[in-house]
């Protein structure tokens, strides 16, 4: 501990703090532009200068090293002089365009110009122009105002992971500019317009719709990754104008993804759906909700009476809350249904039963893992700030191995990678399993110790081995491979012989929530699979495009059409839906309703509408509450949401924060024989080609698919064939080319795109989209043919 | 006792181009202090005792004594140290390393050899301007023939210390000769000063302990180890040891680089620059390049070349590159040429130099082309006290100080050209002193 | 003594006559009724009437929809909604004054960077439904177009105060 005086207060700081860090624990305002607590030091704004005692110039407080004995005047003459020097500077060729810059009233420069900037300037010369840069539909630039603090510089290189920004020409020309021609893609792009002190970069879609001085701040949680990170979304008139991240250390620090970010959008689209509808004699027809409802009740006992109440079954989405799931299972239970999911892109079930699938640690704790393999994920895409955690641990000496079938750059630097066929990822886990028992000296079954061990999975099992705090994690791919269960069961071996913390990277803002509220089926229940494999009667369905957001779109569809009721409780009127459903209740989106998700880390957040239902949309759980109503259901009489997580959760107050007493991951009290248990389907797969699906980062739910500017990014560009060279050529095509893909009973046709980071006989194509909505399934074999 | 040359002892102006190769430096003594050390087995710690006791000081412009910074190189780093030449040579009035590369490279290769020794680090880079391209040729030519036979390379002389030595270039700009600029530029970043500390003593080129010194501390490294530090040191003045290159420039009769010990009288300098052109007086005389204050006539004449007789009259001897102005100079017009320097070459990173040498540039301009105003002096001065002591690297001190001095000594030109809006040197005047100027035969 | 000095008074109508004097006076003074509308009384050039939106000669609206009347408006009279124009300038969609809740007190046009919001000297204006005093974009801007010249006027004199 060092001692140091700042102002003429004492106080004690670690070694290695600056200046500026010791003047926060005091509480003492140190003015400044290009310091940020989680970027690198600069010292290039110079508007931290303090006065030091004995030295013989003002010294920046944020690069400044703390000394023993340091005395520190942050507020003396010298040092204020310099600092309004400074200012005087950075206003010479910032322009005086206050009036028109979104920034204003939220801008770091205003401000301390308030307080150290002169009423007039001394600078007669003529002012610096700077040329807008186009950083792509999601930030957009005033250059001029630019000061040069380069924080998006150190933004994209540190945190992003890849420098897509930097400072270019010297001096006065100085110019923050992408890579000519390039925009800025990185999925946490939206950070840099928070970052930035001035206005030159600020949020596209935002642009000019409003002030900040206007706009109230209400809390939320983002509804999409399985993060659940805080929001703070600002409303005008009660319209969502803008989203910002609500700062929480253990969960998203102080950055949000773009998916979370500009998702907004989406919320005041033209698509949104205002009144009940009701499809009537082939037209749509809006009608009253008690009419709606009405026709729902009746329909629902119709089927339960004539077919049987087995023949209903409920489709909800992992992104609906707590209470709409608890609401949504228990009125198919009240039915006598007990058909019912919210894992729609799951297809191996075969672990049901036997857990709660979570990240099985604290999200906080990543940043301190020493060793992590994470197993199927297309990590930056679908968990943009848990790969920016990973990331920074790499940095800090981690060591991430992947285990994937595409080589997607996650920007971080890993240790070691194998990637593979998705028929090939469990015999490849499997080696990594019989290496890290070889080294350990445990013993396991021999369907493992028989295989040959490829030089990639030592790697990975020695350096799994190698550190003091490890984890595996299974990403979304893992969770939607054919033999997830196997997967995880290998994972879970491997994590217990290497003594590593074992997880899942949850998918969606409610996947594990959707566990907790028991939103599955049990053992006389169909699963999400089984409902549209073996088609029902009567469906209802939650929040879903469940023609893209399934496993099988095509199975998915035919069942839904065949269907004689479909009942969708949604925001919006889905295109798909307006085809097979019959009966279309307007919903309320996350900011138009309260309620809870549950995160990976078993973190319960509540949140409150932040806005009024738009037209005569409902919540969720009204709705459903008032159908168990008509329905003549018991334990339907809640008159609030919280009365509804009080009975999923426990009525104790308040609300216990984390619920992690309720996970355990699948096969978490099986022994060590725990392969003996799990058929291990060691098969090479299909011959010929086999499909990798990615649910690309902007078609991963119904919210995203409707916000334009996030789908006028690159990562929103529409799906592709994605092969090698090697597999062009056996297909016997080339890049560019326009190909025929055939899968199942169905097909499509798409572009041929060279992707050197698949294996061998693989053909990635995006899930999701309605381009590929005709394709059989997520997985298996595929066919591809030169149009 | 008459001075006998260190840098450029037996090289010919008139053949000098040519004798630049390996057989010519070794015939010229070259490499014995090399083989000396390894012969002798001479310890690290003696060679820095040596270098210190010589009080050689760096040659590049802040005159910081080489041996203490040789001295603060961790010993006992397990891992990569690097040592660097500095031949970022850009400063306005500075033309002394070009010549030392262009005529004796070996003799800097022999320096930096020697320092690897006694600072133990096995890697080395010599980072050349990129405005001199053909002297980086020559360099890797001299490097080649060097490493062929075995002053560089593994096994120096049969010894087990290894140093490799390589050539870096830049593109010309002023800043890659900051030392931590230069150490981005070598790592292939952007050349922009780093924040100090740390230094790169402790982190330098990637993140290693670095030792950067001017080519010309180098060159005279092998010097002081052949015939020892006191005699190096009794050569100058206590504190200012051994012989300095001098890179006279402007109205003499003879510009050019002149060897001369420390502490030489200036008077004794011009009169080896063959004087004034024209019989001109001397009107001004910037002592150590650009970024040193400018000295009028009646102060430099008394000054004598060395570190601290220049400090005490007020200027710096930095690199060692004396402009020398006649009374045919606008000082006002001088200045702004010096200004746009800076504007131009100023990093860009900090606030105060990236917006305040435009704003000093914008000034001095107007002023010069008849558009000041009345406060345009004390708006420099205050724009000057802005910049200097806030700024990461000394190019903001560098481009401040010039302003100041030639406003602190020349206030009354200053003032003349914002009330007449004219040169108080007239303009014939001016072009007689600008004039394209043929030495005279010698 | 009190009573008799009051009796005295009244006795010889003495506020009487001081109150007629006063009429008396006035019989003579220069009268300074104005006959409105025929007659009207002078006006400062800071006169705050109407409100209007000005343009620039060239045609532009000056509004930047920075809103900071909105902002500054103490009855919150003023509604402005804001969005980029097609050539990526700041523009308002909408700029709604309701007159009713007007106090008048100008800080709109103090608060204005590029004097787009002023007021002019008009005050004879009514409503006859509650709606007609709300003023709209359009209206505001019809009032600037048509009153041009005396608002320039009025700026431009008053200009070297301020």
């Amino acid at each position: 501990m060092l001692d140091i005086e700042i102002d003429g207060k004492a106080l004690q700081v670690v070694e290695g703090s600056t200046i500026i860090d010791a003047a926060h624990q005091l509480g003492t305002y140190i003015p400044h532009f290009c310091y940020h607590k989680k970027l690198s030091i600069a010292a290039n704004c110079r508007m931290c200068l303090v006065q030091v005692e004995k030295a013989p110039k003002p010294m920046p407080a944020c690069a400044t090293p703390v000394t023993n004995g340091m005395k520190v005047q942050t507020h003396s003459e010298q040092a204020v002089k310099a600092q309004k020097g400074v200012m005087e500077f950075l206003l010479i060729n910032h322009p005086l365009d206050c009036p028109i810059c979104d920034q204003g009233g939220e801008c770091l420069l205003q401000d301390l110009a308030v307080g150290y900037g002169a009423s007039a300037s001394r600078y007669q010369e003529e002012k610096r122009v700077v040329m807008n840069k186009n950083l792509g539909p999601l930030v957009a630039t005033d250059m001029t105002r630019c000061i040069n603090c380069t924080r998006c510089v150190r933004f994209t290189q540190e945190i992003a992971g890849l420098m897509e920004l930097g400072q270019a020409y010297r001096g006065e020309h100085a110019e923050i500019m992408s890579f000519i021609g390039q925009t800025v893609d990185s999925e946490l792009s939206g950070n840099i317009i928070d970052l930035c002190p001035v206005g030159a970069l600020t949020s596209k879609p935002f642009r000019f719709s409003a002030r900040t001085w206007e706009l109230a701040r209400r809390k939320s949680v983002s509804p999409h990754d399985g993060l659940g990170s805080p929001l703070i979304v600002q409303t005008k008139h009660d319209k969502v104008m803008r989203v910002l991240p609500l700062e929480n250390e253990e969960i998203n620090e102080c950055w949000l993804s773009d998916k979370d970010r500009f998702s907004y959008e989406a919320l005041n689209s033209p698509e949104r759906l205002t009144r009940p509808m009701l499809k009537h004699g082939g037209q749509w027809i809006e009608v009253e909700w008690q009419q709606a409802l009405d026709y729902v009740a009746h329909a629902f006992k119709d089927i339960a009476k004539n077919h049987g109440a087995a023949a209903l079954g409920a489709l909800l989405s992992p992104h609906a809350t707590l209470e709409e799931l608890h609401l949504g299972q228990k009125l198919m239970r009240g039915l006598g249904s007990g058909n019912v999911d919210f894992r729609l892109r799951q297809s191996d079930f075969s672990q049901d039963g036997q857990g709660t699938p979570w990240l099985g640690m604290k999200i906080a704790e990543i940043g301190s893992l020493d060793r992590v393999l994470v197993v199927g994920s297309f990590l930056r895409k679908d968990h943009p700030l848990i790969a920016q955690r990973l990331r920074q641990a790499v940095k800090r000496g981690a060591q991430v191995s992947l285990v994937h079938s595409a080589d997607d750059d996650q920007l971080l630097k890993a240790h070691a990678k194998a990637i593979v066929l998705p028929s090939q990822l469990p015999q490849l886990l499997a080696q990594v399993v019989k290496c890290a028992a070889e080294l350990k000296g445990v013993s396991v079954d021999a369907a493992i110790t028989a295989l040959a061990v490829s030089e990639k999975a030592k790697a990975i099992a020695e350096s799994l081995l190698s550190g003091t705090r490890a984890a595996i994690f299974l990403g979304n791919f893992a969770q939607q491979h054919e033999q997830a269960a196997t997967l995880q069961a290998l994972a879970q071996l491997l994590a217990k012989i290497t003594g590593a913390n074992f997880g899942f990277l949850g998918e969606a803002a409610n996947s594990v929530g959707g566990y907790v509220a028991n939103a599955l089926p049990g053992a006389d229940g169909l699963n999400a699979g089984q409902m549209l494999a073996e088609p029902r009667h009567g469906y209802l369905i939650l929040n879903a495009e469940v023609e893209l957001d399934s496993a099988r779109p095509l199975q998915a569809l035919a069942a839904l059409k065949q269907a004689a009721t479909v009942v969708l409780l949604s925001p919006f009127k889905l295109p798909g839906a307006l085809d097979y459903a019959d009966v279309l209740l307007p919903v309320s989106p996350f900011s138009e309703t309260s309620g809870s998700f549950i995160n990976t880390e078993g973190r319960v957040q509540s949140f409150n509408a932040v806005v009024r239902p738009l037209g005569e949309t409902r919540p969720a759980w009204k709705v459903l509450r008032v159908l168990g109503n008509l329905l003549n259901l018991p334990g339907f009489d809640q008159d609030s949401s919280e009365q509804v997580r009080a009975e999923v959760l426990g009525a104790a107050t308040p609300t216990p924060e984390f619920v992690t007493d309720r996970l355990a991951n699948p096969l978490s009290d099986v022994a060590n024989n725990v392969a003996n248990n799990v058929a291990i389907k060691l098969d090479a797969g299909p011959n010929g080609l086999e499909r990798v699906a990615d649910v690309a980062i902007y078609s991963a739910d119904v919210l995203v698919r409707r916000a334009p500017s996030l789908q006028k990014t690159r990562d929103a560009a529409s799906p592709a064939a994605r092969m090698n060279a090697v597999t062009l050529q056996q297909c016997g095509v080339s890049a560019g080319q326009e190909l025929r893909v055939r899968q199942g009973e169905g097909q499509a046709q798409l572009f041929a795109v060279l992707d050197a980071g698949l294996p061998d006989g693989a053909v990635r194509i995006a899930a999701a989209h309605p381009k590929v909505a005709g394709l059989a399934a997520m997985h298996g074999a595929i066919t591809v043919e030169a149009l | 006792m008459s001075f006998q040359p260190i840098l450029t002892a037996g090289l010919d102006p008139a053949t000098g181009d040519a004798t630049w190769h390996l057989d010519d430096y070794v015939k010229r003594g070259g490499y014995a202090a090399l083989k000396k050390i390894f012969a002798e087995n001479i310890t690290p710690e003696a060679v820095i005792a040596e270098v210190k006791k010589s009080s050689l000081r760096g040659r590049g412009g802040a005159g910081f004594p080489s041996g203490l910074k040789w001295s603060f190189m961790p010993k006992a780093y397990a891992g990569a140290k690097y040592l660097c030449c500095n031949s970022d040579e850009g400063e306005p009035g500075t033309f002394k390393d070009r010549d030392l590369l262009r005529y004796n490279p070996h003799q800097v290769i022999e320096g930096m050899a020697i320092a690897a020794y006694a600072m133990g680090t096995e890697r080395g880079y010599n980072y050349i301007h990129g405005e001199v391209w053909e002297l980086y040729d020559r360099f890797e030519q001299a490097l080649a023939e060097a490493r062929a036979a075995g002053y560089i390379g593994q096994n120096i002389l049969g010894s087990n210390f290894s140093f490799e030595l390589f050539a870096h270039h830049g593109y010309g700009a002023y800043i890659c000769g900051e030392e931590t600029a230069l150490l981005d530029s070598i790592e292939g970043k952007k050349g922009q000063p780093r924040y100090k500390p740390p230094f790169p003593a402790s982190f330098g080129l990637y993140g290693k302990p670095t030792t950067i010194n001017n080519t010309e501390t180098f060159a005279a490294v092998p010097w002081i180890i052949n015939n020892g530090g006191d005699k190096y040191l009794e050569l100058g003045k206590p504190n200012n040891g051994g012989s300095k290159l001098f890179s006279v420039s402007g109205h003499v009769v003879r510009p050019g680089n002149y060897e001369v010990p420390m502490g030489l009288p200036f008077a004794e300098l011009l009169k080896m620059a063959g004087g004034i052109r024209g019989g001109r007086r001397l009107k001004a005389c910037i002592p150590g390049g650009s970024s040193a204050p400018v000295l009028p006539a009646e102060i430099v004449m008394e000054c004598t070349m060395d570190y601290d007789s220049i400090a005490k009259a007020g200027s710096m001897l930095g690199s060692g590159a004396v402009i020398v102005m006649d009374e045919s100079t606008c000082m006002v017009r001088a200045l702004e040429r010096l200004s746009y320097f800076y504007f131009e070459e100023s990093c860009g990173q900090c606030t105060p130099c990236r917006e305040g040498t435009g704003w000093l540039y914008r000034v001095v301009h107007r002023i010069e082309h008849g558009q000041g105003r009345p406060d345009d002096l004390d708006l420099l001065n205050s724009v000057t006290d802005n910049i200097m002591g806030r700024t990461i690297c000394a190019l903001g001190d560098a481009a401040s100080l010039p302003v100041r001095s030639f406003i602190k000594h020349f206030a009354a030109e200053f003032e003349y050209h914002i009330e007449h809006k004219k040169c108080l040197v007239p303009p014939e005047v001016q072009k007689e002193g600008s004039k394209i100027y043929v030495r005279p035969s010698c | 003594m009190g009573a008799l000095t009051a009796f005295f008074k009244s006795l010889f109508l003495k506020e009487l006559f001081q109150g007629l004097a006063v009429t008396g006076r006035h019989l003579f003074v220069r009268k300074i009724t104005v006959q409105f509308p025929e007659e009207k009384t002078p006006q400062s050039n800071r006169f705050r009437g109407l409100h209007a939106l000005r343009r620039y000669p060239n045609g532009e609206e000056r509004c930047i929809a920075c809103k900071l009347c909105e902002a500054v408006c103490p009855a919150m009279a003023i509604t402005i909604e804001s969005a980029e124009r097609e050539d990526a300038t700041r523009r308002t969609t909408r700029y709604d004054i309701d007159l009713i809740k007007c106090i008048y007190c100008g800080f709109c046009e103090e608060a204005c960077p590029v004097d787009a919001i002023v007021m002019t000297r008009i005050f004879e204006y009514h409503g006859e439904k509650p709606g007609d005093l709300y003023y709209t974009k359009q209206m505001l801007l019809a009032v600037g177009d048509k009153n041009e010249v005396q608002i320039a006027k009025d700026r431009a004199q008053d200009a070297p105060y301020r």
